[in-house]
């Protein structure tokens, strides 16, 4: 049996944390999605929603949990990313990790179209989990960022309810933020 | 791509994280994320989240532009490249259906907001990105002499500075100094008085009284964390007004330079000055001073020394380096350019130079130019776009 090791000198809390799960008891907690998937997940892992936290801390947290707004495919995408950011690594501290972890993170992202990240945006966002909420915001305003009106109408299936004088006196406010 | 639903604050959360600039641009996207963009919800989250990009405007014959540069690749000894062709356009509007586009006389930024005096010397503060205007009326009326800059107070409260030049002397005989902290004797004919707006009340209020000695332009000036800067008449003090503790002060300057323009480096936040030192008549030195506060508490300001252009030697350095001057710092490699902006001259039309690197080039850049000599001076000035709101501040 490993010894719990508490440094004295402040070290950072994370790994105090690290190994304190190692020699608790094992608690896990059981989600389900509202397609009747099933995932069993690691309490330091479902503690990273905060609707859940929240629950534990309450005291009204059973085994399993019920997930209604979340399917089962977005679910399990939204437990990957949490099981990688359990323990977020010091910019400062430890650079090698943050890297490693920010090329995760792209990888992630990368084999996801548009409408699963808005998807789980909106996931992140009904269980709290800020983490993933700023991260997947982030990649749809890193995408946006160079479109024009119009494309970005088509992506997030918005009608132009300008009429064409008033989208003209827009465009010749703004005729300096197109580039040319 | 096709997505349903997404509702209101998940698009807030995603267009609190996209540049301001790619914002403006998407105004026209619908009427909602015009509303949204302009909105306070999205103003707050966005100074939170979002990059901030530095930019650079000029202001030519009472038209502002945006110049866009290529300066990245001096070193590689790639021929730089400056265009002024993006007009902002400032209109006001007189009636429902008649709208007319505002002269513009002097520019003042602080955080993505634009101070503008117009040719006619009404006052009126702008957002090029949200599209936000406010004109501002004066206490009495504007005189032609009024000079404005633009601070924010610890509050995130934008207020406007108003330093007035009174020519006539009062009855008293001493005045109080805001700046040195005692009294007087006025024997000047010139006194500057100061009064602060504030958005919220509407209002103007007078701060203070000072002799003409210490305080030119504040329009000159530079906003940095919301403070103002300004050169004193004799460019060997700093003047500063701190709207949170509305009081003035001072910092000294390094000596044995003179000391022509401030500008801004890092997005707005660390303040520059741009200085000459001829150690013989006809030699220029051009230096680069950055400015480190050692902390948020203490006074003393320090200043660390870039030396762009050693040993210039001829007249034309001592044309383009002096009264007038404005300019913007560049990061390029570890090293740093500056592109300055002069007055024209009947020989040439061109007013923008970039020196570092060991480089002087007087630039035949592209757009618009001024219209003849007389033409008032050029600004050049660094823009900082972002969604601040005018009403009430972040």
């Amino acid at each position: 049996m490993s010894s719990s090791k508490k440094s004295s000198d402040g070290k950072s809390s994370e790994i105090e944390e690290a190994v304190a799960s190692l020699t608790m008891p094992f608690n896990k907690i059981l989600l389900t999605s509202s397609d009747g998937e099933s995932f069993e997940i690691d309490e330091a892992v479902a503690r990273k929603f905060q609707i859940i936290a929240h629950m534990i801390e309450d005291d009204c947290a059973g085994k399993a949990i019920p997930i209604d707004n979340v399917t089962g495919d977005i679910l399990s995408k939204i437990i990957e990313y949490a099981k990688k950011h359990v323990v977020e690594p010091d910019e400062d501290e430890d650079e090698e990790a943050k890297k490693k972890l920010d090329s995760w993170d792209a990888k992630f992202v990368e084999k996801l179209d548009l409408e699963t990240i808005f998807k789980i945006i909106l996931a992140a966002n009904y269980l709290n989990f800020e983490g993933l909420l700023g991260f997947a915001s982030q990649t749809v305003a890193d995408y946006i960022k160079d479109k024009t009106p119009e494309e970005v109408r088509e992506i997030f299936n918005i009608e132009n309810d300008f009429t064409p004088e008033e989208e003209e006196a827009i465009r010749k406010e703004n005729a300096w933020t197109f580039n040319g | 791509m096709m997505f349903n639903y997404l509702p209101e604050d998940m698009v807030v959360e995603i267009l609190s994280r996209v540049p301001a600039v790619s914002l403006a641009r998407l105004r026209s996207t619908s009427k909602i994320w015009n509303a949204l963009i302009k909105d306070g919800r999205l103003a707050k989250k966005h100074s939170a989240n979002a990059p901030r990009h530095s930019m650079a405007l000029v202001l030519i014959d009472h038209r502002v532009y945006l110049v866009r540069s290529n300066l990245r690749e001096i070193h590689n000894n790639v021929a730089p490249f400056v265009s002024v062709t993006c007009h902002f356009s400032l209109k006001e509007r007189l009636s429902k259906h008649f709208s007319t586009e505002v002269d513009i006389r002097d520019v003042f930024h602080c955080d993505g907001l634009l101070l503008c005096t117009t040719k006619d010397y009404r006052l009126v503060v702008w957002n090029p990105c949200s599209g936000e205007t406010r004109w501002i009326q004066p206490r009495d009326s504007y005189k032609k002499d009024d000079c404005y800059a633009l601070g924010r107070s610890s509050c995130n409260k934008y207020k406007i500075l108003r330093q007035e030049l009174l020519i006539n002397p009062s009855q008293e005989s001493y005045v109080y100094n805001i700046v040195r902290g005692d009294f007087l004797i006025n024997n000047n004919q010139e006194r500057y008085e100061y009064e602060i707006y504030d958005f919220t009340s509407n209002s103007w209020r007078g701060v203070g009284v000072s002799t003409g000695l210490f305080n030119p332009n504040i329009t000159t000036g530079m906003s940095v964390n919301g403070i103002i800067y300004w050169f004193d008449i004799t460019e060997q003090f700093l003047l500063s007004f701190d709207f949170s503790t509305e009081r003035f002060g001072s910092e000294s300057l390094p000596e044995d330079d003179s000391h022509l323009a401030l500008s801004v480096t890092r997005q707005g936040k660390q303040l520059c000055m741009l200085s000459t030192h001829s150690s013989y008549v006809t030699e220029t030195n051009v230096n680069l001073w950055i400015a480190t506060k050692s902390s948020e508490n203490t006074e003393a300001m320090s200043w660390s020394k870039f030396p762009i252009l050693r040993g210039g030697v001829g007249l034309r350095y001592r044309y383009h380096f002096r009264e007038g001057v404005s300019f913007f710092a560049y990061q390029v490699k570890e090293k740093i350019v500056v592109v300055s902006c002069h007055r024209p001259n009947r020989h040439s039309k061109n007013i923008i130079h970039i020196a570092g690197h060991g480089k002087f080039i007087e630039l035949d850049h592209h757009g618009a130019k001024p219209k003849h000599e007389f033409s008032p001076t050029p600004l050049l000035l660094v823009y900082v776009p972002s969604l601040v709101q005018i009403q009430h501040g972040i």
